[in-house]
């Protein structure tokens, strides 16, 4: 018997070791992994039967073992939770990966027959009496999304673990021949562009994660390529979706706050897949410098992700790298135009939105995002419990039985336009698509020169039938800034909103709107065509990530025809000064001895130390010039508190905001070339579950730097006239031919 | 969870004869519903028309049994987790009302398919799975399975009960009975 999914045990045991013995990026996560394995198993349970599976040690055969009993053990318990009852399919994956953890250890004899059997007879059943009938639940081939994935997956595997040889189990044979059936239709039934419509959030941490599962089952089961071929009945291809959640990701280090959630960091394990099976370096580049290795939430329900992108990540790599980001664009789906450094991204998105209740997918007609050197400039995603600016009178409606016992009244104004960087016709906010229609056309895509149009005409006629023409134009100009160009025509006169969330920080502008985010970046949203007449509102909670805010601009006009040109100018005020990565003395609470390490990953993540909570690291650096300077810490740190040469610094603004991106903390006035001392207290993540379980192990990853100020770029003047804008800032002048859209 | 009995079943829905019809039937009334389960699909994957009338007794247990009258979460855990939470059951919950919340619609949905898969509706069979397709108050998990069944049985009383569910917001349920909708009226 050989370990599911492992074609060669001895392949991966000598990648892993050589890797580690040469230090690289995959080598130090192996070593994370084990670490964390061997010296806390029972707080990293998902990670002990690949660790077992390496090394064949007795002990970190036993903690795989144990995780398996325990979570065998825990069925009786939750059969009446929400979760089993209602949320099946989330269940599902992680009890498929148990499965598969147990075949593991019985491939290298870990197990006594009889507790074998016992063990393998519980995660039958539990598996046919929720999963099978959860996928018996979703309605064939229609249904094709990350819940049907995970069901139908976990059935195929059961077959294939259980299902074969002369002690086949005959439930497990039944459970593979509906999963295995349903399985090609999981991919196929995908649209050729690879995206689910369910948001970037479900996009990466299931169906991606699914893929790799799926596509080496069918080979195993039914041999030939099922990754790159089109499948029916829509054509889609494992290949396109991965393609697709790499394209999710941006430059700030997030994955695209598309559809529901907004920003989040983005998981390794499918980018590793692409990398393996494409060996395109696009992937490679986003595994190797971009991925954050120090995060595991919850990937298809488990904390698994390391463990797979470790057994799929190629093992010569390193080299043919490239630069990750590209221009991009989906007739369907939506555009992306990045600039060639990749510091300036705009992504604009017009795919449809689900008819009735856009719960996942929303309705943003041609909506934009902005990242800038790093930083997020518009938001997007879903607003906190508290904040009631989404709840629009119209988007509201009655659920039960599938989230929770009885009935409850949910709104689902996050996916309306008004929660969009859209415009807003007549106030009507809660504006969604009510029946299935061709919502959008995209009209225009460029890549070398970064432009591209789209018309969402459609979607505003379902809601006013005199639309002639609803359209926007966005283009990167000279690498340097963005023009975006809104259209909407209308047979009577209308009040048009063009609006737009943007990061919360407002900065005294004489026109147009400016914002400065938390990382030193500024966008100037200047309207060239089209009235300056706005009101900007502060909207607390909504996102309920990042600043947890935003502020809401709306630029109003009234007529039959409503055009805007917008100069959208960013600008970065800070550089790196000094790399901190390096050289800091490193102490446990509590304890006495000291370590050099960097301060890049918890300590016990990169060398053999204890599993503990509280960190201390300390390091001095010399101050910088004369001027502002910041100091730049790891994303994902918890609990942190920071004193510069004694003096405590206040971390509260850069709470909820150090999750996503790392916080960039000024420091006081000092003298240039004078020692400077750092002492950072913060917490790691421990374990995946208890109390933890928000965090799941999730700790900080970054580089710490010292961050300067740049010379100033500002805006000096932009005009449009006679088909050309002019920009003049820092100096410079850039002249653009722009022609404005015909009406048509 | 008696797993052999389990496995009985499903290796009883690949035979035909007699006995091993009536020892499903049998198993199909076991004190484990996970047993009722696994003998409910395999007598499905037979197609016997023998089966109907214990099918549609179980049917009429499981209506009598108060699957849905759990009311709050009595203590969850993560997906995938390996720490099982000690769930608070109300007092005076009888050992056959948590059966009842661990099972709720399972038992139905898989009777509903077997009815299906076997054919041949019948008015007693069709009254079952209207009223589960319409009632608001079933899972929809049973009410997408009796949609399902409708569409499979193409008989045209089921139009009106279908129109109901059609309109449902829950999407499998929806989507269930549109499809059957349109089969019944196909024909």
């Amino acid at each position: 018997m050989t370990p599911f999914y492992i074609d060669d045990p001895a392949a991966l045991r000598e990648k892993l070791a050589r890797a580690e013995r040469d230090q690289t990026l995959m080598g130090r996560i192996w070593a994370s992994v084990r670490r964390r394995a061997q010296a806390a198993p029972e707080n990293f349970p998902w990670f002990t039967p690949f660790v077992a599976l390496v090394t064949h040690e007795e002990r970190d055969i036993e903690s795989a073992r144990q995780a398996i009993r325990s979570y065998v053990g825990t069925f009786a318990s939750i059969q009446c939770s929400l979760g089993v009852q209602f949320h099946f399919w989330c269940f599902a994956f992680p009890h498929a990966r148990w499965m598969l953890y147990f075949q593991w250890l019985e491939a290298i004899g870990a197990w006594e027959p009889a507790e074998a059997d016992h063990l393998r007879g519980k995660l039958i059943a539990f598996q046919y009496a929720n999963f099978f009938f959860g996928l018996r639940t979703k309605p064939e081939p229609e249904c094709v999304d990350n819940q049907t994935m995970s069901l139908a997956f976990s059935n195929a595997l059961a077959g294939q673990l259980y299902g074969q040889g002369p002690n086949a189990s005959a439930l497990a044979q039944r459970m593979g021949r509906d999963g295995l059936r349903r399985l090609p239709g999981m991919l196929g039934g995908m649209p050729p562009h690879g995206y689910s419509g369910e948001g970037s959030t479900y996009m990466d941490g299931v169906v991606g994660p699914s893929v790799p599962y799926i596509v080496e089952l069918l080979e195993h089961a039914q041999g030939g390529d099922w990754f790159s071929r089109p499948l029916p009945p829509n054509g889609g291809s494992a290949d396109a979706v991965v393609r697709m959640i790499a394209r999710e990701w941006t430059p700030t280090g997030l994955t695209l706050p598309w559809d529901h959630y907004g920003y989040s960091l983005p998981v390794r394990s499918c980018i590793a897949y692409g990398a393996r099976r494409t060996g395109d370096p696009f992937y490679l580049e986003l595994l190797e410098r971009h991925a954050n290795w120090a995060y595991d939430l919850s990937v298809g329900w488990g904390f698994d992700d390391l463990v797979w992108s470790l057994i799929w990540w190629p093992g010569a790599s390193g080299s043919m790298l490239t630069n990750a980001y590209r221009s991009w664009a989906e007739p369907q789906l939506g555009a992306a135009l990045v600039s060639d450094d990749s510091d300036l991204y705009l992504m604009q998105m017009w795919d449809p939105s689900e008819p009735g209740f856009p719960i996942r997918s929303h309705s943003n007609p041609n909506a934009v995002v902005l990242c800038a050197y790093g930083s997020p400039l518009t938001v997007d995603g879903i607003p906190s419990k508290e904040c009631e600016a989404l709840n629009y009178p119209d988007a509201w409606r009655d659920r039960s039985g599938v989230l929770s016992f009885g009935t409850h009244k949910m709104t689902f104004g996050p996916g309306c336009a008004g929660a969009h960087s859209v415009l807003i016709v007549d106030g009507c906010e809660g504006m969604c698509a009510q029946t299935d229609y061709e919502q959008a056309q995209m009209l225009a895509f460029d890549e070398n020169g970064k432009t591209t149009t789209a018309d969402v005409t459609a979607q505003y006629r379902e809601h006013w039938e005199d639309a002639r023409m609803v359209r926007r134009r966005s283009r990167l100009c000279d690498e340097r800034f963005w023009l975006i160009e809104d259209l909407a025509v209308f047979e009577q006169e209308h009040d048009v909103i063009s609006r737009w969330y943007l990061r919360p920080e407002q900065v005294v502008t004489d026109r147009g709107v400016m914002i400065e985010t938390a990382e030193g970046v500024r966008l100037r949203l200047l309207p060239l065509l089209g009235p300056d007449q706005k009101t900007t509102r502060l909207i607390e909670g909504y996102p309920e990530r990042l600043d947890g805010a935003s502020v809401r601009v709306d630029f109003t006009q009234r007529g039959r025809e409503a055009r805007w040109l917008w100069l959208a100018w960013p600008e970065q005020t800070r550089v790196m000064a000094q790399d901190l990565s390096e050289d800091w003395e490193v102490r446990a609470e509590g304890g006495d001895a000291t370590w050099q390490l960097p301060f890049t990953m918890p300590a016990y993540m990169l060398a053999d130390l204890p599993v503990q909570r509280r960190w201390w690291y300390r390091r001095t650096f010399r101050a910088p010039g004369p001027g502002p300077c910041w100091l730049r810490l790891p994303v994902g740190m918890r609990e942190p508190r920071i004193w510069v040469n004694g003096q405590e610094m206040d971390l509260a603004p850069h709470l909820m905001r150090m999750s996503l991106l790392p916080p960039q903390v000024a420091l006081p006035p000092m003298s240039p070339g004078s020692e400077v001392e750092v002492t950072v207290r913060v917490d790691c993540s421990i374990s995946q579950y208890g109390e933890d379980h928000h965090h799941g192990g999730s700790s900080f990853w970054g580089q710490p730097a010292l961050m300067t100020t740049c010379p100033d770029e500002s805006l000096v003047e932009a005009v449009f006239r006679d088909g050309q804008v002019q920009v003049q800032a820092a100096g410079k002048t850039w002249t653009v031919k722009h022609q404005l859209m015909e009406i048509l | 969870m008696n797993f052999e009995l389990m496995e009985r079943c499903a290796k009883l829905a690949c035979q035909q004869d007699e006995p091993s019809l009536r020892e499903l039937m049998d198993l199909l009334a076991d004190p484990d519903w996970m047993v009722q389960f696994a003998a409910a699909v395999a007598l499905g994957d037979r197609r016997d028309p023998r089966a109907k009338e214990a099918l549609l007794r179980l049917l009429r247990t499981e209506d009598a049994a108060p699957l849905y009258t759990q009311d709050k979460d009595i203590g969850s855990a993560p997906a995938g987790s390996n720490s099982a939470p000690v769930p608070e059951f109300p007092e005076g919950t009888t050992a056959a009302t948590r059966a009842a919340w661990e099972r709720r619609g399972r038992l139905k949905q898989a009777a509903c398919f077997a009815l299906a898969d076997i054919g041949g509706a019948d008015p007693l069979t069709l009254e079952f799975l209207h009223r589960y397709a319409a009632d608001a108050k079933e899972d929809y998990t049973v009410r997408a399975a009796a949609g399902r069944a409708l569409g499979i049985h193409r008989d045209p009383s089921s139009r009106s009960f279908l129109a109901i569910a059609a309109q449902a917001e829950e999407w499998c349920t929806k989507t269930e009975a549109q499809k059957a909708l349109m089969l019944c009226q196909e024909k």
